[in-house]
């Protein structure tokens, strides 16, 4: 009579990996056979992991990860998470650790596209109960200001930097139900315009003060805050008159935070929907024939952090009477202060597409795994082609820190002069979609300002020429 | 006839047993497949390999970690390597077989053998589902290399044990083969098609065993065949060439393209075109470019353009093929230019715009018409020609002074075209393509500026003198240039335009308030006057150099007139240009028709004439005192009216001059009744032609200066060497400014100290 | 003559020889390529030497009720990945029998080539797994427990991750 363990060793492995992980465990513990089977079979494993999660290489003829030791790690992050008799604010700081640690590693090898990735719907179902969102996301100095009553920053800066860049890569700000609590942006929007905080060892970034080049998150954290909001705001308003708008890579969830997520979009194929769109903003209008631009495939071929193409830019300003009366005393002295109080002035939004050019690699140097790229290229606002200062040209460098991020400097130039810096990190990596945070700043440093916040994303690996047809006199 | 019975199964635990029994039937449908092989058979031995793998069972196995390779083994391997051991023994016998043929027989037996081999390759692959299914699969799966499922692993033996033999032998039969066709006979295409396909499976991809690649056609099918492409056109193509025309040669090369493209359709893959098209172009066309282009030079001379078009058709299959046609073709136009410009300078001054302006347009049409048909249009072509033509039209015999000379040329052809006389001779749209024409000469010509300069004041006195043809070819004109140079280029002469209408309507709007304001009386003695108000920025006239006095019999009348528009238009100056009014008057003092003759004078003249009507004789002086003309414009107003026997001097036969003394002519006769007195005087239009020339120097210095302002404005401080540089690109289109000329703009700059000199040639911009 | 009628016949180990629609047949990749390889007009009844009558009627009875789904190629195994619980009313009602049938229709899919009806063998064995502690694991399946107390005290600290807390 035919069972369980007279099933031939191909046969076994066809129904094993049908059966849980969990189940697999125990059923490993009824007897040798079975355990001996089930122990390190490796290719049993990967079948169960693959079942549910994304592939973490990047490449499958990559050295394949320990199967077993990863799945059993996203099976105890889920215990924890899921059984509902804890209370999370009191969650130790051990379990916070390993569960954000599990967190980032779902969120960092999530497949692409993000809509059809297996831990796109691991990580829905981590946080469908949004008090998991408040115990992992929600501890950042930010939240002893801001936030609802089950907010709260923690003790701990380890703990605060974690949380603020989960945060950062969930994307969506956790800004609290009006009536429960306090709103963040207020809280971030002072942090972001604290002139203090832009200090010559943070590099004026978004940067820890020590001059170590480490992001500080809890920095980007309030940036993204910001952004969010004057985003949100400036899509509903422009929403009211001329319906849908593009979308920023900040609205969807955890998207885009894995490297090489970006996916180029063709530029001309909708150029009629593009049109609309753009018009939509006053863009100044592209009619006659719009060609794309030779990508220039030797220099781009050595490019690894993917910077040819068109892009996307944010820019937020405060009224600058409304940043000096928040950062200086009557007598012009920079104040210093422990903690940014909130600022509710209201800012001003500049939507930029870009385009971008690699100019040249500077090979790794000692110690660096990836070469220096510079750029240059143009930025054109998309709300009006009467402003002067509307487009500019733009030149920059993208290296990794030491600490492996990749890092975006860059200056604007007008008329021939370079007026801007800014400085942020990609969020999610190389060549990842959600693109990156940053500050802007006067190119010297002027302890005056003014400065703000900033993010950029790519839009499409296609540059479209510009119609720029040489005038047959100059204005006079 | 019943196939011969199975010998009986094996034991489930048996690799010896289980493989011989395997081997019988693998044998059988390797070698006698035609004889068949029964449900029994094929059941059998699916079953034994089926029976073979499942025997192992997993609580075989231990506790202990260390055995522990990840799951269980699987059954499998034995079968497989004794498989490969029967393939490669099977396959050594065909090879050496295939020793025995040559040429088309070697074909013949080489795809008969590979048919046959395949077919049984289905077979077993099938029969060997489960080794596939679990085993093959797994050891996939574990990433070993060198597994592969059944049917490729037919194809991977194939290709070591005989393919490695064979290939140079069957290749070099397709070629012999390919080779004959080349040379006109018919051969049996169908077998290098086979050979082709046969190839294309061998390729494995060795990271998806799914998947194929062409790797094995392209190193060991398209590698060789092209390589005896090359050799077999090189050595045709060196001997036709020595023994024919380069255009006879050119169409044997255009045939042989055509034959080898086809060839393609017939048995070889599409994937080949770019390589084959590419060998081929390299050894009939590229090889021997450059005695074709040494023979474009003659083509071109006689103008035989199929010729021309065939060699533009071959020589842009190679890279780089055109660039030196192009060259070529961009001397030659150029030098049919300067000589027919040659042709036409024998007349010098004398030269008529339209003779310029027609020799220039005969180039363009012709070179034009050969661009588009031999060199299909190509844009590059089109820019030669565009080079070639800039180069004669501003520089050429005519031009030898500066290149100012074609655009004052072609503004006087323009105003030819559009005046009056020529109304006869132009239908509307014959009209139409002469301006048309007139813009192929524009677009080449680099000082527009000196264009619009000629052309504002041409136009200003065809509305002035209403001399123009026709509004509707003005407006086409104006809109023409408007396209090419933008809405700043013809601002002004819009503007010209628009005073000409406004002026009608203020004329019949003066007459309405004189009948509604005048008494009788006045109105009898009030001349009929029409007047223009032309905007002193618009309008490229001046006030006249000598001073006047005009006649006592109009002041009341145009008086009038100014006090009408003062009062319209409060605050506005209203300056006579006097060299340009005209009029009318009647000579009743002759009486020898019915019909007083009427003589249409300037102000000028119509001032001295009414002189007369006090005196009969009257003094050089006199006249001098009371009109106050200048000596310039009196003497030769005298001038006409002496030379149309209007007035007799005194002594007989003077010049105007002090010491003279003038009387009317009673007896004067002419044929018309009207008579035209008020004739532009050769002097005077030359000396205008180099006023204009003048004031453009004027007006580039000022651009020039306010170009390199506005740049020094944005940088605030730059080098001399890049503003120079900077300062030319922004006004290149309107002309081309010379460098000496921009320094000295600079430096007057420093000296109004609108600039300074920094450390080094660095200039700083002076707030 | 309407070819989806047509029909073929097969003998089982137990030499019982069965009548089958030809269509229902080929749900089997083995009889398929059989049929395909030897012609498609045979006379002949096809022995099948290791499917006695009882699971052969089983295995037919399921082949009829899915004679119609899309065929299962070897390739699309990554996509009809199913959580164990996911098997159809009908499918979960035909596997509602002995534990010696079960495994005995899972061996007959096997080596017949029917993935699909592999899949809803093993899917099933393993909701007989799912939730149950190592205890009644053993006792579902008779097996028999031969660890040391050394040994499953290491095996515990080994699974602890997948334990509730």
């Amino acid at each position: 009579m035919p069972g369980l363990l007279d099933l031939s060793a191909e046969l076994m492995q066809e129904v094993l990996k049908e059966v849980d992980p969990e189940d697999l465990a125990r059923l490993s513990s009824t007897n040798r056979a079975l355990h001996s089977f089930i122990t390190g079979n490796r290719l049993l494993w990967k079948e169960l992991f693959l079942k549910t999660y994304d592939d973490p290489r990047a490449r499958p003829n990559e050295p394949e990860p320990d199967w077993h030791m990863r799945i059993s790690g996203h099976v105890l992050a889920k215990k924890l998470l899921l059984c509902g008799d804890n209370v999370w604010n009191h969650m130790d700081n051990e379990s916070f650790f390993a569960i954000a640690d599990d967190v980032q590693d779902l969120i960092f090898t999530a497949s692409t596209p993000f809509m059809n990735s297996q831990n796109r719907k691991a990580l829905d179902m981590l946080f469908k109960e949004t008090s998991n969102l408040d115990t992992l996301m929600c501890k950042s100095s930010l939240f002893d200001d801001a936030g609802s009553e089950t907010q709260f920053g923690s003790e701990d800066s380890k703990v605060r930097q974690l949380s603020a860049k989960l945060h950062v890569l969930l994307g969506k700000s956790m800004e609290p139900y009006p009536r429960l609590a306090k709103p963040l942006h207020p809280y971030a929007r002072g942090r972001v315009y604290d002139l203090s905080q832009y200090t010559k060892e943070s590099y004026w970034g978004p940067f820890k003060n020590d001059g170590s080049q480490d992001v500080d998150w809890e920095k980007v954290e309030a940036i993204m805050v910001v952004l969010n909001f004057n985003f949100q705001l400036f899509t509903e308003r422009v929403h009211s008159h001329s319906g849908s708008l593009f979308g920023s890579p900040w609205d969807k969830e955890f998207f885009g935070c894995a490297a090489n997520s970006f996916r180029s979009k063709p530029l001309l194929c909708k150029a009629h929907e593009a049109a609309e769109r753009a018009n939509a903003l006053a863009c100044p209008s592209n009619s006659g024939t719009r060609m794309l631009e030779e990508p220039s495939m030797d220099l781009n071929s050595q490019d690894p952090y993917g910077v040819a193409g068109t892009w996307m830019r944010i820019v937020c300003f405060l009224d600058y009477h409304d940043l000096y009366a928040y950062n200086f005393n009557i007598d012009g002295t920079l104040i210093h202060r422990e903690r940014s109080p909130p600022l509710s002035s209201r800012e001003a939004i500049r939507l930029i597409t870009i385009k971008l050019r690699v100019s040249k690699i500077i090979p790794p140097g000692a110690g660096e795994t990836l070469p220096t790229v510079e750029f240059k290229g143009t930025s054109r606002s998309m709300h009006t082609s009467f402003d002067p200062d509307a487009n500019s040209k733009i030149r920059g460098i993208v290296k990794l820190t030491p600490q492996g991020e990749v890092r975006w400097t860059s200056w604007s130039i007008f008329h021939g002069e370079e007026r801007w810096r800014s400085e942020g990190v990609q969020i999610g990596g190389l060549r990842s979609a959600r693109g990156v945070l940053g500050t802007w700043f006067d190119k010297d440093y002027d302890d005056h300002g003014p400065a703000g916040p900033t993010s950029f994303w790519k839009i499409s690996d296609e540059i479209v020429k510009d119609s720029y047809r040489t005038p047959v006199y100059p204005i006079v | 006839m019943a196939p011969t019975p199975m010998p009986p199964m094996p034991g489930n635990d048996d690799p010896v047993g289980t493989w011989s029994f395997l081997e019988s039937g693998v044998d059988r449908i390797m070698t006698n497949l035609r004889e068949g092989i029964d449900m029994k058979a094929y059941m059998a031995l699916y079953t034994a390999i089926h029976n073979f793998c499942t025997a192992q069972k997993i609580v075989a196995g231990s506790f202990s970690a260390q055995h522990n390779r990840g799951g269980a083994h699987l059954l499998g391997e034995d079968l497989y390597n004794h498989l490969i051991e029967y393939l490669r023994r099977h396959l050594g016998g065909v090879q050496a077989k295939s020793r025995e043929h040559v040429d088309e027989a070697l074909l013949t037996f080489y795809i008969k053998e590979w048919n046959r081999y395949t077919t049984a390759a289905t077979y077993n692959n099938h029969l060997f589902q489960y080794l596939n299914r679990h085993w093959v699969k797994r050891e996939m799966d574990e990433g070993k290399k060198n597994v592969y499922d059944i049917y490729t692993l037919h194809l991977v033996r194939w290709k070591m044990d005989m393919f490695d033999h064979t290939h140079k032998s069957v290749m070099s039969s397709v070629l012999k083969l390919v080779e004959k066709q080349r040379n006109g006979e018919t051969i049996e295409t169908s077998h290098i098609k086979s050979v082709v396909d046969s190839f294309v499976s061998l390729g494995l991809d060795e990271s998806d065993s799914k998947k194929t690649t062409l790797d094995v056609y392209k190193q060991f099918f398209e590698k060789p065949f092209l390589e005896s492409t090359a050799a077999y056109y090189k050595d045709e193509s060196t001997k036709f060439i020595q023994d024919n025309s380069i255009v006879e040669y050119m169409k044997k090369a255009e045939a042989r393209l055509e034959e080898e493209k086809e060839r393609i359709s017939l048995y070889l893959l599409t994937e080949i075109t770019t390589p084959l098209m590419r060998t081929c172009e390299t050894a009939l066309i590229a090889d021997h470019s450059i005695l074709l282009r040494e023979e474009f030079q003659n083509l071109l001379n006689e103008d035989r353009r199929e010729d021309l078009g065939r060699m533009y058709a071959l020589l842009a299959r190679i890279p780089d093929g055109l660039d030196p046609l192009r060259n070529r073709f961009e001397a030659h136009v150029r030098k049919a230019g300067l000589m027919a410009i040659d042709k036409v300078a024998v007349d010098g001054e004398n030269l008529e715009p339209k003779v310029y302006v027609d020799a220039l347009l005969e180039v363009h049409t012709q070179y034009q018409d050969l661009v588009n048909t031999a060199f299909i249009g190509e844009s590059e072509f089109v820019r030669s020609l565009d080079n070639a033509c800039r180069e004669f039209v501003n520089r050429n015999k005519v031009c030898k002074s500066g290149s100012t000379k074609s655009p004052e040329l072609l503004a006087k052809y323009t105003d030819a075209l559009l005046k009056k006389s020529s109304a006869k001779l132009t239908e509307e749209d014959d009209m139409e393509k002469m301006l048309s024409q007139i813009m192929t000469v524009f677009k080449y010509i680099e000082d527009k500026d000196v264009f619009q300069k000629f052309y504002s004041r041409m136009l200003a006195k065809r509305l002035v003198n209403t001399t123009s043809n026709s509004d509707d070819a003005e407006t086409s004109m104006i809109s023409k240039l408007k396209e090419a140079c933008g809405f700043e280029y013809t601002n002004k002469l819009q503007r010209m335009f628009q005073d000409m209408q406004i002026s009608k309507d203020l004329n019949s709007s003066f007459k309405d308030w004189c009948q509604a304001n005048l008494d009788e009386e006045s109105q009898k003695s009030a001349v009929d006057a029409t007047y223009m108000i032309l905007g002193t920025g618009f309008w490229p006239l001046n006030p006249s150099a000598t001073s006047f006095l005009p006649p006592q019999q109009i002041v009341k009348t145009y008086e009038r007139f100014q006090n009408f528009y003062g009062n319209k238009h409060q605050g506005r100056k209203l300056t006579w240009l006097w060299q340009l009014c005209k009029g009318e008057i009647r000579a009743n003092y002759i009486k020898a028709g019915k019909i007083p003759y009427t003589f249409q004078v300037s102000s000028y003249q119509m001032a001295i004439l009414l002189l007369f009507n006090d005196d009969d004789s009257i003094t050089y002086e006199d006249i001098e005192e009371s009109t106050k003309l200048s000596k310039e414009t009196l003497d030769p107003s005298l001038g006409v009216f002496l030379k149309a026997k209007v007035l007799n001097v005194q002594p007989e036969s003077s010049k105007p001059g002090p010491g003279t003394s003038y009387s009317l002519n009673h007896g004067f006769k002419n044929k018309k009744v009207k008579v035209n007195l008020n004739i532009a005087i050769k002097s005077e239009q030359k000396q205008e032609t180099e006023d204009t020339h003048k004031t453009i120097e004027e007006d580039r210095k000022l651009l020039m200066q306010s170009a390199i302002v506005r740049i020094m404005k944005a940088r605030k401080q730059e080098k001399h060497q890049a503003l120079v540089a900077e300062t030319i690109t922004q006004i290149k289109s309107r002309f081309t400014p010379k460098v000496s000329d921009i320094k000295k703009c600079i430096d007057i700059l420093l000296e109004k100290e609108y600039l300074e000199r920094q450390g080094g040639d660095e200039l700083a911009y002076l707030a | 003559m309407a070819t989806d009628t047509q029909t073929i016949r097969l003998t089982t180990s137990d030499n019982v020889e069965m009548t089958v629609e030809r269509a229902v047949a080929e749900r089997s990749i083995l009889i398929k390529n059989l049929l395909e390889d030897l012609g498609g007009e045979q006379t002949e009844s096809i022995p099948v030497p290791n499917v006695a009558e009882p699971v052969m009627k089983k295995v037919i009875e399921w082949c009829e009720h899915h004679k119609k789904d899309p065929p299962t190629t070897q390739d699309d195994d990554s996509d009809s990945r199913k959580k164990s619980t996911d098997i159809d009313e009908w499918d979960q009602k035909f596997m509602q029998v002995d534990q010696e049938m079960l495994f005995e229709i899972i061996l007959a899919a096997n080596y017949l080539d029917i993935k699909a009806l592999l899949d809803v063998g093993c899917k099933t064995v393993a909701n007989m797994i799912k939730g149950k502690s190592p205890d009644e694991i053993r006792k579902t399946f008779n097996i028999q427990n031969d660890f040391t107390p050394e040994e499953e005290d290491q095996i515990r600290r080994e699974n602890e991750w997948a334990e509730d807390r």
